[in-house]
């Protein structure tokens, strides 16, 4: 475009020397034809850049690191009408790494529709983040860059982790519970074990064992009891070099799916790098495992930081301490084993 | 199916043979209305529309037949036309015929043509349609190609502009209608030139452009007054603004020496082509001149020593070894220069002078007689030999004073000391080099110099020294008596002498002629004299004055021993250098050169000049010249400015980022804080990070240590990149420049 415009500016110029140098009416007419082109090129441009809607449409599918996924600009010209030049640029943000890249859009549309997909840059995972900017359209003597009104110039995409058998399960994680032992069931109810224990002011007189209470004279009261379970939580650190972070990401999201196969519900945990903050995710089944690792993919992981190893963690609801297992690029080393 | 295919085709075929017709016709049309080329209308205007019919449907060929058919039939098409020439050929004539007359009309060194073959009014009309229906054909073959196959406009425009053009020069319009028509075709090409070359989007953008520019040139055709058309006054003036401007960013790029003058407009040159036709003149400013002296002022330019072969020039440099070096004379290390000399022969008052040079030619200071200030003096220029004073590249005003009662010879003083011997020794040197004549000149101007010596009357002359002047007014009174003053006097023919043209034969000239034949007769007749050219100027004490380039002239100086050189007017009209009468205020009305047999008085001595003014430094003491050397040191300075203007966002934010890597973290933090709040105030939260930080290095018993500069510096940039993708265009550019902030 800056040529055009140099060059406009050097016919402007030499139309204005040849008004100035001849004296007929065709270099006062060639001048005011100059002048007046670009008026009427806008003229016929403006209506058709403010009726253009190009949208950017993101892969269907779920986009997997080191898969191929594009995203797909797409435009349907009013009045089946060409455009000239459409440029643009479209901006990618990794929200995880920081990475960042730039594609220039530079895109002519003979009127029916044009659809252009653009390859996503998916080496690593994160939250993709895309914007539109700069769109504009040319009028017809592409001096003027109009701009195009966006219904929606941004979104996102997560790129998920590669999928990857699970090793064995940490005995860490085991069976939830099990060790615990029992304890009073709030509220009582049904249960399959109780306990016996003196009478308390409060107490509702349906939970009172009668028959022993008149044997032994004394008000004696059945509290039901439930198994004690501690919170199963997987770790990870939220810092460190991008391949580490993806091969992290795949091992906690193969563990995560190994646990939800055992219909073993848990928790996705990490801390912030610097401030040390706790996300803890609940991860019931696969959208709410999606919906943790998203959430994990839209942060930004420094180079390095505190570590979850390094941060208490506590799980509201958890009978006792939470049963934690840190999730590292290094688990199921080669031999397959935990480690 | 077809019938569909078809239906959608036709578009697109109807707009190829629009764009073909309105090209065709109106380029054809236009090389005819502009040479005044009749042909039968309807069999060429039939004969077009079938071939605008005919060339999209072949370039519509599936490939590799289109195009290469089409541009293969070019050969038999050129085969057709030899074997038809002679058909062919009276149109042929008859274009030649037109256009070679129409120059002819213009150029009268072009000489008309004729047709030799004889035909009826109706045989050329028929001739002409012919040709020109064949030459639509080829050239139709071409111009179907860039329009319907390569659909380019550049191309159509390369091929339809030269029919347009050669009118052009002599002013020959075309018609308005085909006009229109090809301009309404290079229109539509020029708004579809972005779109892909294929597709219905082409061509329904073509149905709203094509409406659109008609509408637009028929608004033209009816609104421009392209009937009665005259030429704007303010559009001449612009014109002669834009010239002088030109001419003076020629001057002060030093581009009328490397032309030879030939860039720019009339006034003085080292070297003077003498059969060089008149140099016209548009009456821009040449010279602007502010004096603190009233009166007519002969501004000197350079000066001219050799005449040969039509041509003076100045001496060569080696001549001036050992006399002259650096415009000062050697002998007797007087500082003095040959222009100089006469000012020191009074002791009368002096004058300052400031010659701006707005489009002078000729790389010299133009400066008034008799310059006092002397060669380390100057600023900005140098006196060049004993020939001019040489003007710096990119200096263009001067300041120079000058002694104009040093002209009075009758109350001269006379040179004294070392300036009396330097010009003793100078004076061999004139009479070695400015008696100069060509070979068998002084025989063939005998007859003149014999009469001239019969018309000296020395009875008249009081004084020694004012013989040479006497003798030099009767030769002026000579030429004025037998020839006349004739601005456009006609070049001399191939192999005649200039001056012996002048004298015996035309007797009529301009100032060249007169001054040119004054020294050589002059030198005939004993007295050294050389050829001089500059401008004419009426200057008013105080006040600023416009020198146009119509006042270009050239005279004589003669060489008067014990004095120097003095300036003698040979044309006839003008006078010489003098003061202004008893109103200082009221400038002399520049002489205009009128056809006078009167002969002109020469010069004399200069009546007494105005008031001496009190303001005027000593000459020796302080910089006499005037080049105006602000002037370039503001143009610097504000360049500079600019330059440290727009790096100073770049430059803040190394500074910036080398402070918050190299302070310790505690005052990193500190800084980081401070320059997040800036950030804040344009619209941009503190980031958390920051203000922790800082509140730890502020209040903390640990500050932040070395390991958290890196979380800090992200933050930092996460803000700035926050602001900066949320302020819009103008604000972000204010933030950047104004604050400095990113």
């Amino acid at each position: 475009m800056v040529g055009r415009r140099i060059l406009y500016a050097l016919a402007l110029a030499g139309a204005a020397l040849f008004f100035l140098f001849y004296e007929a009416w065709i270099s006062l007419f060639t001048l005011v034809l100059v002048l007046a082109l670009p008026v009427v090129s806008l003229a016929l441009s403006l209506p058709l850049a403010r009726k253009l809607r190009p949208e950017l449409l993101p892969p269907e599918g779920p986009v997997v690191r080191e898969g191929e996924a594009a995203l797909t600009f797409r435009l349907e010209p009013p009045g089946g009408l060409a455009v000239g030049r459409l440029t643009g640029r479209l901006v990618l943000l990794n929200a995880l790494t920081g990475g960042k890249w730039t594609r220039t859009i530079r895109l002519r549309c003979d009127g029916s529709p044009l659809e252009v997909p653009f390859p996503l840059p998916t080496g690593h995972c994160g939250m993709l983040t895309f914007r539109l900017e700069r769109l504009r359209v040319l009028d017809l003597l592409g001096i003027f860059a109009l701009p195009v009104p966006l219904s929606a110039p941004d979104g996102e995409v997560p790129v998920l982790p590669k999928y990857r058998p699970a090793g064995p399960i940490p005995p860490v994680l085991g069976h939830a519970g099990r060790s615990l032992g029992l304890k009073p069931k709030p509220g009582g109810g049904p249960a399959e074990d109780y306990d016996l224990r003196d009478y308390r002011p409060g107490d509702p007189m349906r939970t009172v064992h009668w028959k022993l209470s008149s044997k032994r004279d004394e008000l004696v009261v059945r509290e039901m009891l439930e198994p004690r379970r501690a919170a199963l939580v997987l770790t990870v650190d939220h810092f460190g070099p991008p391949e580490e972070l993806d091969e992290a990401l795949d091992r906690l999201q193969a563990l995560s799916l190994a646990l939800l196969s055992r219909e073993e519900g848990h928790l996705i945990a990490w801390v912030h790098p610097v401030s040390g903050a706790a996300t803890l995710c609940p991860v019931e089944d696969r959208a709410g495992l999606h919906k943790a690792l998203s959430r994990f993919l839209r942060e930004e992981a420094p180079g390095t930081g505190r570590s979850a190893l390094d941060v208490p963690l506590s799980v509201p609801g958890s009978d006792g301490p939470p049963k934690a297992f840190h999730v590292t690029a290094h688990l199921w080393g080669e031999e397959g084993e935990a480690s | 199916m077809k019938r569909l295919h078809l239906r959608a085709a036709l578009p697109g075929y109807g707009m190829d043979v629009l764009l073909l017709c309105a090209l065709l016709w109106g380029g054809l049309g236009c090389f005819a209305t502009a040479f005044g080329l009749s042909c039968d209308l309807v069999r060429f205007g039939l004969g077009t529309a079938v071939l605008c019919l005919l060339l999209p449907l072949v370039y519509r060929l599936p490939a590799p037949w289109s195009p290469l058919l089409p541009l293969a039939l070019l050969c038999p098409l050129a085969l057709l036309a030899w074997r038809l020439w002679d058909a062919l050929l009276p149109a042929w004539a008859a274009v030649q015929c037109a256009v070679v007359n129409a120059y002819a009309e213009v150029y009268p060194q072009i000489n008309h043509i004729y047709a030799v073959m004889e035909l009826s009014e109706q045989g050329w009309v028929d001739a002409l349609t012919l040709g020109a229906l064949f030459f639509a054909l080829l050239w139709g073959l071409l111009l179907g190609w860039a329009v319907c196959s390569a659909r380019s406009f550049w191309l159509s425009l390369l091929l339809s502009a030269p029919l347009l053009i050669p009118g052009l020069p002599i002013a020959r319009m075309p018609h308005m209608l085909p006009f229109l028509a090809l301009v309404w075709g290079w229109s539509v090409l020029l708004f579809l030139r972005l779109t892909p070359r294929k597709g219905k989007g082409r061509v329904r953008l073509a149905a709203r452009a094509m409406p659109a520019a008609a509408l637009l040139l028929a608004l033209y055709a009816g609104l421009l007054p392209w009937r009665d058309y005259q030429f704007p006054t303010w559009a001449r003036n612009a014109r002669q603004e834009l010239l002088s401007t030109a001419t003076s960013l020629s001057l002060r790029l030093g581009l009328d020496e490397l032309g030879g003058g030939q860039l720019v407009s009339a006034g003085s040159s080292a070297q003077v082509d003498l059969n060089r036709d008149a140099i016209t003149y548009d009456g821009h400013t040449v010279l602007r001149v502010k004096s603190e002296w009233s009166g007519h002022l002969y501004l000197r330019g350079h000066s001219a020593a050799i005449y040969e072969d039509n041509q003076w020039e100045p001496l060569p440099e080696d001549t001036y070894y050992g006399m002259i070096s650096k415009g000062v004379l050697l002998p007797w290390d007087s500082g003095l220069s040959a222009l100089n000399l006469p000012a020191h022969t009074s002791d009368s008052t002096y004058y300052a002078i400031t010659v701006e040079n707005r489009s002078a030619p000729g790389g010299c200071v133009y400066f008034p007689y008799q310059i006092l200030t002397s060669p380390s003096e100057l600023r900005g220029a140098a006196y060049v030999e004993d020939s001019y004073l040489g003007r710096e590249q990119f200096v263009n005003r001067h300041t120079v004073y000058f002694r104009p009662d040093a002209l009075n010879l009758e109350e001269m003083e006379g040179l004294s000391g070392t300036a009396a011997g330097a010009e003793a020794f100078y004076a061999d040197f004139v009479y070695e080099h400015y008696l100069q004549l060509p070979d068998g000149m002084a025989q063939a101007l005998r007859s003149h110099t014999s009469t001239i010596e019969r018309r000296l009357d020395y009875s008249t002359v009081r004084d020694a020294s004012l013989v040479r002047v006497m003798q030099a007014e009767t030769v002026a009174e000579y030429l004025a008596g037998i020839a006349t003053y004739d601005a456009s006097a006609p070049a001399v023919p191939d192999g005649r002498d200039y001056v012996l043209y002048f004298l015996n034969e035309s007797q009529s000239g301009y100032c060249m002629h007169f001054a040119s034949a004054g020294v050589l007769l002059l030198r005939a007749m004993g007295i050294p004299a050389r050829y001089v050219s500059g401008y004419i100027a009426d200057v008013t004490a105080g006040k600023e004055v416009n020198v146009p380039d119509r006042n270009a002239h050239s005279w004589v100086e003669i060489y008067l021993d014990g004095y120097g050189w003095y300036p003698v007017e040979m044309t006839p009209g003008y006078t010489p250098q003098s003061a202004a009468g008893d109103d200082p205020t009221e400038p002399t009305p520049t002489p205009t050169p009128t056809a006078s047999a009167a002969p002109s008085a020469a010069p004399t001595a200069s009546a007494a000049p105005s008031a001496a003014p009190t303001s005027t430094p000593k000459p020796g003491t302080v910089d006499p010249t005037g080049s105006d050397p602000t002037l370039p040191l503001v143009l610097l300075a504000a360049l500079v400015l600019c330059v440290l203007f727009l790096l100073r966002p770049r430059l803040t934010a190394r500074w910036r980022q080398r402070r918050l890597r190299t302070l310790p973290p505690d005052r990193a933090a500190v800084y980081a804080y401070r320059y997040s709040r800036r950030l804040a105030r344009w619209g941009a939260p503190v980031p958390e990070v920051v203000l922790e930080q800082a509140r730890r290095a502020a209040f903390g018993r640990t500050g932040p240590g070395e390991d958290e500069r890196e979380v800090l510096l992200a933050a930092l940039e996460g803000q700035r990149e926050a602001l900066r993708k949320s302020l819009p265009g103008w604000k972000r550019l204010l933030a950047r420049y104004i604050p400095a902030l990113f």
